[in-house]
């Protein structure tokens, strides 16, 4: 009996880091360039119509040594709940509906065929639930960039009406593999 | 011996777990900035003159037209109202005697009309001291109207230019129009 629990425990000590190793081989890393997204409103049909910026930010997503095949995805959120003002005075734009994410083109794969892209078309964003802005299958090393479209204040609802003043939130991009 | 292995079997649970997880992430900050749009434009009737000079006009006044009519455009993304005082709010100022009592600013009427949002007054009524003749809905490029009318019956009743017996003069006032949002 007592081999036998130390065998379980070779076993089990083993396995970890069998584990560590794999996990350490499946390595991912998402950048985003471009910097900061900035809106401006500066004419009565912007209000009403909203605002793109198109092509505004450049991600790059990289893999290496992931093998066997993996399921990945990149996923969107606002790490608050409304779009805040900056000023104390004036209230926060409740709705975070205001702001869309959107993958312009196609993206590059490099290797060509390392894995597969599927875009999820534009979204508004969240803040509990990050969205699925792209996700794929890769096999070995990779690369994915892509362009990314900001827009904002698309009715509706519109901007009529919300108080002037600096409004930010932030984006997060998650790269999750699985 | 039996803790040690559950403690062994715990880490490895969780060690799979961690490895499942968020493998990288970026942020980006987003800044929106909304300026003001709130925009008032006299288009036309900038300038408004009357000049009274038969018996017929100084007892009857004298009715708007399109000669006596101001114009102004309004583009604003919030509610908005627009209020008129008169600089000198009581009466007219006479600028060849600079007499300031004989001619008050109730011989003057308006009447207003416009695209969007309720206008005030609907009908000829004298001037007042402040008076807010727009409260109007967001809006792009809405149209207003005020119509001038001196001393006609529906602004002084029987109190007639003739009747007031005026000094001859030239009588000025400056009418301010103010855009504010709601």
């Amino acid at each position: 009996m007592k081999h036998v629990t130390k065998f379980f425990f070779l076993f089990l000590l083993s396995l970890y880091i069998f584990t560590t190793s794999t996990a350490h081989a499946q390595t991912g890393t998402v950048r985003v360039n471009g910097g900061g997204v900035q809106f401006f409103f500066t004419a009565y049909n912007q209000y009403s119509s909203g605002v793109t910026l198109t092509n505004r930010n450049i991600v790059k997503i990289n893999y290496t040594f992931a093998t066997p095949p993996l399921n990945w995805q990149l996923r969107v959120k606002s790490d608050y709940p409304s779009i805040m003002s900056a000023n104390g005075s004036t209230p926060d734009i409740a709705n975070l509906t205001y702001l869309k994410v959107n993958v312009e083109g196609t993206p590059t794969i490099t290797p060509a065929g390392n894995t597969t892209v599927i875009i999820n078309g534009a979204f508004y964003v969240d803040h509990l639930t990050p969205q699925v802005l792209v996700s794929g299958t890769g096999n070995g090393n990779f690369e994915v960039n892509m362009s990314i479209s900001y827009s904002f204040g698309f009715p509706p609802p519109s901007l009529i009406n919300i108080p002037w003043g600096l409004y930010y939130t932030n984006l997060t991009f998650i790269l999750e593999y699985f | 011996m039996k803790k040690v292995l559950a403690g062994a079997l715990l880490l490895l649970l969780s060690h799979f777990g961690y490895s499942q997880t968020v493998s990288d992430q970026a942020v980006v900050p987003v800044s929106v900035t909304l300026n003001a749009i709130l925009r008032l434009t006299v288009t036309s009737g900038g300038n408004i003159v009357f000049v009274v000079n038969t018996v017929d006009q100084y007892t009857n006044g004298i009715a708007t037209s399109p000669r006596t009519t101001t114009t102004f455009r309004v583009s604003s993304t919030r509610n908005f109202t627009v209020t008129m005082v008169p600089e000198n709010n009581t009466h007219f100022v006479g600028i060849q005697t600079n007499n300031t009592t004989n001619f008050p600013i109730t011989n003057v009427g308006i009447v207003c009309a416009g695209t969007s949002g309720v206008v005030i007054p609907a009908a000829v009524a004298p001037l007042l001291a402040t008076q807010t003749i727009v409260t109007s809905p967001a809006a792009a490029n809405a149209s207003y109207t005020i119509g001038w009318e001196l001393a006609t019956n529906a602004v002084v009743g029987a109190s007639t230019l003739l009747s007031q017996s005026i000094p001859a003069d030239v009588y000025v006032n400056n009418m301010f129009l103010t855009l504010a949002p709601q």
